[in-house]
């Protein structure tokens, strides 16, 4: 794709900047109609809304394909929403309310004397969740994500990040690993999403709503490896401006001789958790591929 | 931003709270509110933090430029109000862009805010004349701005009271 299209392309940089632009121009109160707009026009992407009303009918076994694209508006209504908040974060530093469920798992974690992993979902805002985490915990935090497909709206995404926060792109795998051990065995905590595997990044085999998919390794073998827990996290949009941060109860790695099986235990633990919590809050998983190759 | 942790009923203080009428109602509900056991909140005090309001008047926003729109629109009634609902937002987002592309980068929400105002009055003041049904939609748009500034008159009277129950509630 040439540069000048990739530009206009869903991930591309032209939306970012839009966004930007509306955050700063937009009264607040007329949010909910532009967004509604929006959110309709971007059902326009076909791969992603073919993604995720693939994604929602196995979620939702027997629904209608019907049923599946109003789902579908629903989920791209939440994105459009999440992201907005996000921007509105960066830009005029505006806070969502805060609802905190399982909190004294949190404090748990926040009380160890040790490091922990904290694994979320493609759910809520990544961001703002981050960021409450930096604002609200003495600890040092680095959150791990995949880097922008597109490499302008990667820059542009740096060149705007909320300050203070502290973002490893897992590219480069291999060192970013020793780096996060690290991190994690001087009594940091390491914020990674668990429920997609991206290029380059190596994943285990489990099953979400029974069907094949892959997690990433990285957060179970840097817990295995540092010897501290992992806290499923989830940032949870309830309403306009108002997320909810679900802690659950942690999984530790119980090391036995076959790796394999520990991790296969700790994996299949995550995404139980996982699934439970999608089924409850399908329309904030913001997952725009088909998330198994049984899907696809 | 001031935050208020574990003061539930501070939800509908009217410093949550963006336009007059919005506030006004929000003083004079209940403030009585308990967290479910285990769940605990913190508040944001913000003026756009109210998702009622926020719904509510960007819905009659959208639907009074839909309806002048439509009242414009050489079609059929039905088939106007279907072509002027999306027009409604893109207009909405035109009068921001006209005044905020060429002041350049920063916050221009609040002069937005006027800016759209004013010309939906004008635009009420229009329709206001016609002797059609929007004339109906441009009555009540008036009659929201005049009880705004009732209620505005009345939250500066009872400036006092409303401090207080911010304080009570922790803001």
């Amino acid at each position: 794709m040439s540069g000048w299209r990739r530009r206009f392309h869903v991930r591309g940089v032209v939306w970012r900047q839009l966004l930007r632009w509306a955050v700063l121009n937009i009264p607040p109160w007329l949010e909910p109609s532009v967004l509604a707009f929006w959110s309709a026009f971007f059902l326009l992407w076909g791969p992603g809304r073919r993604g995720v009303m693939r994604n929602l009918a196995a979620i939702k076994p027997g629904s209608s394909a019907v049923g599946n694209f109003f789902r579908c508006y629903r989920v791209f209504w939440n994105y459009a929403c999440t992201i907005t908040d996000n921007a509105r974060f960066k830009e005029q530093h505006t806070i969502p309310d805060w609802e905190f469920i399982g909190w004294d798992h949190f404090l748990e974690m926040e009380r160890r004397e040790g490091g922990a992993i904290l694994l979320t979902a493609h759910m809520g805002s990544y961001d703002l969740g981050a960021q409450l985490f930096s604002e609200t915990s003495a600890r040092h935090i680095v959150m791990v994500r995949a880097p922008e497909v597109d490499p302008a709206t990667h820059k542009f995404e740096e060149e705007h990040a909320a300050e203070g926060m502290r973002i490893e792109f897992n590219t480069k795998a291999s060192e970013l690993a020793l780096q996060l051990l690290d991190t994690v065995r001087s009594g940091g905590i390491i914020a990674i999403q668990g429920d997609r595997v991206t290029h380059g990044v190596s994943g285990i085999a489990t099953t979400l709503f029974g069907k094949a998919m892959s997690i990433p390794a990285g957060p179970f073998a840097l817990a295995m490896a540092a010897r501290v827990p992992i806290y499923p996290c989830f940032v949870i949009r309830l309403g306009r401006r108002h997320y909810r941060l679900l802690t659950c109860e942690p999984i530790e790695i119980v090391r036995s001789r076959d790796r394999d099986a520990d991790f296969a235990r700790a994996a299949g633990a995550w995404t139980a958790r996982l699934e439970r919590v999608i089924r409850e809050h399908w329309h904030q998983w913001f997952t725009f591929e088909p998330y198994s190759p049984e899907l696809a | 931003m001031k935050v208020v942790r574990d003061r539930p009923e501070a939800r509908l203080l009217p410093a949550r709270h963006h336009f007059a009428l919005a506030r006004l109602i929000a003083f004079l509900l209940p403030h009585r509110a308990e967290n479910p056991e285990g769940v605990h909140v913190a508040l944001a005090i913000d003026p756009n933090q109210s998702v009622i309001e926020a719904t509510i008047v960007s819905a009659w926003i959208t639907i009074t430029v839909t309806c002048y729109l439509a009242a414009v629109l050489p079609l059929n009634l039905l088939v106007a109000i279907l072509v002027a609902l999306p027009l409604s937002s893109l207009v909405l987002q035109l009068i921001c862009e006209i005044v905020g592309v060429p002041l350049g980068d920063g916050d221009h929400t609040r002069l937005n805010s006027v800016m759209i105002m004013l010309v939906l009055a004008v635009a009420s003041a229009y329709f206001v004349a016609q002797p059609a049904w929007v004339r109906l939609v441009a009555c009540f748009y008036f009659l929201v701005v005049i009880a705004n500034g009732i209620a505005a008159a009345i939250l500066w009277l009872l400036r006092g009271r409303v401090r207080e129950l911010e304080a009570r509630c922790g803001a």
